[in-house]
């Protein structure tokens, strides 16, 4: 599964999309504890569709109460933050449907939340949803291997060792 | 050891962005930081733990400061936290 990163070191490891949508750069998120990196490396999604899957196989860390924001771990100690749109913890649950809770075991494309695209977007927030690497301290290098339209659970971040 | 009590006034509590930037300050503090509220504790330092907590507007939380520099780290929580 790593061919497509072999002039990568052998300590890559992939992460995928997490819905149908645009991956675009962590700089273009409105909103600088994203942009500036201040959570960690990462990618951000527009997503097309409002539904996020799990990217791999592992443990839900975190679900939080207002359902906008995920965070998940998986079998390497990968830490992963999902949080869809931006200011969207003012809307309160409101636009969002969990369908995992804190500590539960997920495998890679397990549904965990479908969101209300337009609704949110009729709210007046943004729908720029970032996946942050949260222990990004832990790797060496992180990149986008693949930007633009995707489909859920394609390869789009390289992170290195 | 030092220790001060703060009562959350953010309306939506320490989602993730004041938790982001309580790890950036605690990251770049020498002591260790950690936040109790409602009977749980976290590591300052740790995103997901700090979130984990929970902490809603309202709630009094307590900050535990070892290590270092507790003064000077005392001062920068406290300046800190007078807009969460």
């Amino acid at each position: 599964m790593f061919k497509m990163f072999k002039k990568k070191s052998d300590n890559a490891i992939s992460l995928s999309s997490v819905c149908d949508g645009e991956v675009v750069d962590l700089s273009k998120v409105e909103d600088p504890v994203f942009s500036e990196r201040m959570m960690g490396d990462g990618f951000a999604m527009i997503p097309s569709k409002g539904e996020i899957v799990s990217p791999f196989n592992g443990e839900v860390t975190l679900l939080v109460d207002t359902k906008h924001a995920v965070t998940l771990k998986d079998e390497n100690d990968l830490e992963v933050l999902i949080h869809i749109g931006i200011d969207t913890v003012n809307l309160a649950g409101k636009c969002f449907e969990t369908f995992v809770k804190t500590g539960d075991k997920v495998n890679k494309g397990d549904t965990l939340i479908k969101f209300d695209i337009e609704g949110i977007k009729e709210a007046g927030y943004k729908i720029s949803t970032p996946v942050i690497v949260v222990n990004t301290d832990d790797y060496s290098n992180i990149n986008i291997s693949k930007d633009g339209y995707v489909s859920a659970l394609e390869d789009v971040l390289c992170i290195e060792k | 050891m030092r220790t001060f009590t703060h009562t959350i006034i953010d309306p939506v509590g320490i989602h993730a962005r004041p938790a982001s930037k309580l790890v950036k300050e605690a990251k770049e503090v020498d002591s260790t930081v950690t936040i109790e509220v409602n009977g749980k504790s976290a590591d300052a330092s740790k995103l997901i733990a700090i979130m984990s907590l929970g902490a809603k507007c309202g709630d009094e939380i307590i900050v535990n400061i070892e290590g270092g520099d507790e003064e000077a780290t005392e001062t920068k929580l406290k300046a800190f936290f007078a807009d969460f």
